[in-house]
């Protein structure tokens, strides 16, 4: 049979041509073809002119796509994965799905251009949802390019992906089996673990966790910053392990950041009570106290804080009160994954305090310092520098 | 890769690839059977014949694109047995079956380029959907202006923007040539 190669690329130049993206060799192509008939040309004139395109998307706009393959569907023979996963949705108990974004297709096509434009065009994007699910296997996931999909994990558990966020199922089950997200540069994630515990992850930040958890606790490692909400259950305390510090939980909020950059562990306490402990020391705190745990030196330093602003990043608001220029720009490099450069390193210490939409340009953010009159930056690609 | 793990997804019987599959071929498929019998109906009706044939030969082709021409194919074949069914008269069938066999690769070139801009059309902000469906449907900046109740300098600039972005959708060779957008699992 007829592969019909030409005519795919065909199809591709002249679409390319009428958004007037054609590379001079792509026109040299497109040339020969149009110069080998007459009819190519009649051709060329009829879809550049926009004429059959429009009866043509009238009618596609009519088209149920949906209800053709409802009725395509019984023609198929069933196939054994989907019985198994109609058997596991009845057994689930409740799954809870909570959408994200709209327009996930849209953050893809925005994606593509920032890898493949050249980068002195390339505009600054914030971050959107974005991770990488390593299963117990090893096999990787990139969960951004799954739209409301499911995996199951070797034990049976069904893993739920839709529109940044991921949902595990309970279970009862004997073997401990552990999964990792890893979420990069300029991505968040969200996800529901199976004990309903809800986690949020911000850029560059790391979980790993059972995925049921066992008998007698519920213990999750993690690097960066993560925002839990921990289900209630007296019978298996909730153990955060982030570098050599325990947060020890029942059911309650917090946000922990701890980047492997900076040297300390950043616990914010926004509703119950966790308890803290690092080698021999033991701490427990109340709502909006913060404690502040250095690796590199010894004990707790507590401080009482409005909690609710430390965490609103979940929320999509980028917050900082009174900050060193030098953490603001930190998060913003990590969220809009850019690089800083200090022309004068002693405005690091200068501190600002800024509240803008996550998902707004950099541009918002950057205006909003410079307006101070204290700070100016320069944004070249991807880099931008501090200058006075 | 990502589109060879979805190829090999459907090769191997995986519902939800096929799904997939289906979504973005589908319309076009109707376009080219209605090409042939014009009438809607009967259009989706080949579509739906031909995909259960590609369902069931699934195992028999090499790539995605081997695939979407054995779909175009079929849905010309069965289109053509349909008008001979139907149309006893043998000497216009001759004619209608040459004339359509000619220019069956151009049929695919205009469907292909029309579904193309569609899909990278799709994944614009809404206004700028609108404002690029009407510019290449041939409509000149003012007359969009007016349709959409905008000012004519809003159409240039969100049009201006809509064609960058496009431009780079359009540069990959995924999204364009193998037309499965996203890797399914």
């Amino acid at each position: 049979m007829k592969n019909y190669k030409k005519e795919y690329q065909i199809a591709q130049l002249i679409s390319k041509e009428m958004t007037g993206g054609l590379t001079p060799e792509e026109q040299i192509i497109l040339q020969g073809w149009l110069s080998k008939a007459e009819e190519n040309k009649e051709l060329y004139k009829r879809i550049k002119s926009g004429k059959n395109w429009k009866v043509r998307n009238e009618y596609v706009s009519r088209i149920k796509t949906g209800k053709a393959w409802d009725k395509l569907k019984v023609h198929i023979a069933p196939q054994r994965k989907t019985i198994a996963l109609k058997t596991w949705i009845a057994r689930i108990a409740a799954v809870l799905i909570i959408g994200f974004f709209s327009g996930v297709l849209y953050y893809i096509a925005k994606n593509t251009i920032l890898t493949s434009t050249q980068v002195t065009e390339a505009e600054i994007q914030p971050g959107s949802s974005k991770a990488l699910l390593l299963l117990d296997n090893g096999e990787a996931v990139q969960l951004e390019l799954e739209e409301n999909d499911s995996i199951f994990e070797a034990d049976g558990t069904l893993i739920s992906n839709s529109k940044g966020q991921l949902v595990y199922s309970s279970l009862n089950t004997t073997e401990t089996i552990y999964n990792v997200i890893k979420v990069p540069r300029g991505g968040e994630y969200q996800l529901v673990l199976s004990d309903s515990t809800k986690v949020w992850l911000n850029s560059d930040s790391e979980i790993k966790y059972p995925v049921q958890f066992n008998q007698n606790n519920r213990k999750v490692w993690v690097s960066g910053e993560a925002y839990f909400d921990v289900e209630n259950d007296k019978k298996k305390p909730f153990i955060v392990n982030v570098k050599d510090v325990e947060v020890r939980v029942l059911g309650t909020e917090f946000n922990i950041e701890a980047y492997p950059e900076n040297e300390s562990v950043i616990t914010t306490l926004v509703e119950g009570s966790v308890k803290l402990k690092k080698e021999k020391e033991e701490l427990i705190i109340e709502p909006d106290q913060q404690v502040i745990t250095s690796t590199i030196g010894e004990g707790f330093t507590v401080r009482q804080v409005n909690a609710k602003n430390h965490s609103l990043w979940k929320d999509g608001i980028f917050y900082c009160e009174a900050e060193h220029l030098s953490t603001i720009m930190e998060k913003l490099s990590r969220w809009y994954d850019v690089n800083i450069f200090y022309l004068n390193p002693s405005l690091k210490d200068k501190r600002f305090s800024v509240e803008v939409q996550r998902y707004e340009n950099i541009d918002e953010v950057l205006d909003i310092l410079s307006a101070t009159n204290k700070v100016r930056f320069e944004i070249n690609s991807n880099n931008i520098t501090v200058m006075e | 890769m990502s589109v060879n793990s979805a190829f090999h997804k459907i090769k191997s019987g995986d519902v939800k690839a096929f799904e997939e599959l289906f979504e973005q071929l589908y319309p076009s498929m109707c376009v080219v059977a209605k090409s042939y019998v014009n009438d809607e109906e009967v259009a989706e009706d080949i579509v739906q014949e031909a995909f259960i044939k590609l369902w069931n030969n699934r195992e028999n082709y090499e790539n995605i694109s081997s695939l979407k021409s054995f779909l175009y194919v079929m849905v010309k074949n069965i289109s053509l047995n349909r008008i001979r069914r139907e149309k006893l008269d043998k000497k216009y069938e001759d004619s209608v079956e040459e004339r359509q066999v000619e220019s069956f690769g151009h049929k695919i070139i205009e469907e292909e380029t029309y579904r193309i801009l569609h899909q990278a059309i799709d994944a614009l902000p809404a206004q700028s959907k609108k404002i690029m469906k009407l510019s290449l449907q041939g409509a000149q900046n003012q007359e969009i202006a007016s349709n959409l109740g905008i000012s004519i300098n809003t159409v240039k600039t969100l049009k201006y923007r809509a064609l960058k972005t496009l431009r780079v959708t359009l540069k990959d060779y995924y999204f364009i040539l193998i037309l499965l957008l996203k890797e399914i699992k």
